[in-house]
């Protein structure tokens, strides 16, 4: 359950930024909610939109600590792939996307598609704002020929003696390397 | 770090992940004087048997055989809980393994006295005290206390079986169960049958009464010609086939189709 929740979480930071950069196209300022706000100028909105995200991200990351553990040890790795330019091709497509949405109730609608998908799509759960906090995407392909997929703050390069001793399992595909 | 799998039932069953980081098994202290696999053999409480080189042979499971790595293995799903074949923990390069039987899932009806309130409990596994196979991965031993625990485990370790000593053949048959006829004694039974007694004699010792009068009433059910007396509840054993019968009964071999109701003779069995 609780793994459940984090995933929804996790689902949300990684497609949130779509609501962020719509919020910045509509010009829709916090003083349009606050008029109090109006002395500030405008891009202290944008800021705070983008900040959102980015702290929920730092939620995360914090709450990772509590799921299932799992290690690697030396040897078990036999390949490793670096990812962090995979997701860029479907991240500019989201941010078209919103740039293109007129309408605040088709942003709703696109959202929750693009939500549901990202979800059920497990191992897509690739959320730029990792890379703010110094995260990687990896895929290591292990001894037995099955591909996974970890965030690390390690620079992965050889394979051999690479070791995990602190991985928590997001899902069966997707781990976060908590070591320090 | 440790790691609970569990293997589930069925043909594609697959090892699946439990949980982790937890001690599940003590390594046992008696470890250090083995002994070679032998029926005949009545272990001490202290010693357990031994197969060594257990990664070359036939019966090893290829899950033994490849390099652990838990992020392999798949979180259990829920409607998986109650298929399990049996547990493995992995703790420190050795691997434990534990048969998981319906008497393990335990499911009890509590009363709660200070509230006076009757709940039905979780559904739990019992955890057995000791491991029922345990394999050393740096010494390429498997060790176990009795076969027929582990042989759904091993497929094909039941081979090692040997059959019934003279005096086990005997024994079997003095069970009040069985009345011999016929001239037929312990002398005469043949080799397959001796091998079917030595694992009979381990089936029967796990039954109760009521289960012995229900296995027999299952064996009369299938097996009209041979003789049953009701007063002294007791089967006519006069050739190597009436004893052949009662064998395949008490391993429950006989079955009937569900569709045709055609009664059938299992030849081998695997636990699905």
């Amino acid at each position: 359950m609780m793994n459940f929740l984090f995933r929804l979480l996790l689902t949300f930071n990684a497609t949130s930024l779509i609501i962020v950069i719509y919020l910045v196209k509509e010009h829709f300022l916090l003083s349009n909610l606050f008029p109090k706000l109006n002395v500030f100028p405008d891009y202290i909105s944008y800021i705070v939109y983008f900040l959102i995200p980015v702290l929920l991200t730092f939620i995360s990351l914090f709450i990772a600590n509590a799921l299932d553990n799992d290690s690697m040890k030396s040897g078990d790795i036999k390949e490793v792939e670096q990812a962090n330019n995979a997701f860029l091709p479907s991240y500019l497509g989201y941010f078209f996307v919103a740039l293109s949405i007129p309408y605040f109730d088709t942003l709703i609608f696109i959202f929750a598609i693009l939500f549901v998908f990202t979800f059920l799509s497990q191992t897509l759960y690739f959320n730029p704002l990792f890379l703010i906090f110094g995260y990687h995407f990896y895929y290591l392909t292990t001894d037995n020929n099955i591909k996974i997929f970890i965030i690390t703050k390690k620079q992965l390069k050889n394979p051999s003696g690479m070791s995990f001793d602190k991985l928590k399992r997001i899902n069966n595909f997707t781990f976060i390397d908590k070591e320090k | 770090m440790n790691n609970l799998l569990a293997k589930t039932k069925g043909r594609i069953g697959s090892f699946l992940k439990v949980i982790s980081d937890e001690l599940i098994f003590d390594l046992p202290t008696d470890l250090d004087n083995p002994i070679e696999y032998n029926t005949d053999y009545k272990l001490e409480d202290d010693e357990w048997f031994a197969i060594k080189e257990f990664s070359e042979k036939e019966y090893c499971i290829d899950f033994l055989t490849n390099r652990f790595i838990s992020t392999e293995y798949d979180i259990i799903p829920q409607n998986q809980y109650n298929n399990i074949n049996y547990l493995c923990s992995y703790q420190e390069d050795i691997y434990y393994f534990q048969k998981v039987n319906n008497r393990h899932y335990v499911s009890k009806k509590l009363l709660y006295l200070n509230r006076l309130t009757i709940t039905e409990s979780e559904p739990i596994i019992v955890i057995n005290e000791f491991a029922d196979a345990i394999y050393v991965k740096s010494e390429d031993t498997l060790y176990f206390k009795k076969l027929t625990a582990i042989s759904t485990i091993f497929k094909g370790i039941d081979t090692l079986y040997k059959e019934a000593t003279q005096e086990d053949t005997e024994d079997f048959l003095n069970n009040d169960f069985i009345n011999l006829g016929g001239n037929y004694d312990a002398t005469k039974v043949k080799k397959a049958n001796r091998k079917r007694i030595a694992m009979a004699m381990e089936t029967i010792s796990h039954f109760n009464r009521e289960e012995k009068s229900s296995i027999f009433e299952y064996i009369r059910g299938y097996c009209e010609d041979l003789e049953f007396d009701e007063n002294d509840s007791n089967f006519t054993i006069e050739a190597e086939d009436d004893l052949k019968k009662l064998l395949f009964g008490i391993e429950q071999r006989y079955y009937t189709t569900p569709l045709g109701n055609e009664k059938r003779l299992a030849n081998s069995i695997t636990t699905i």
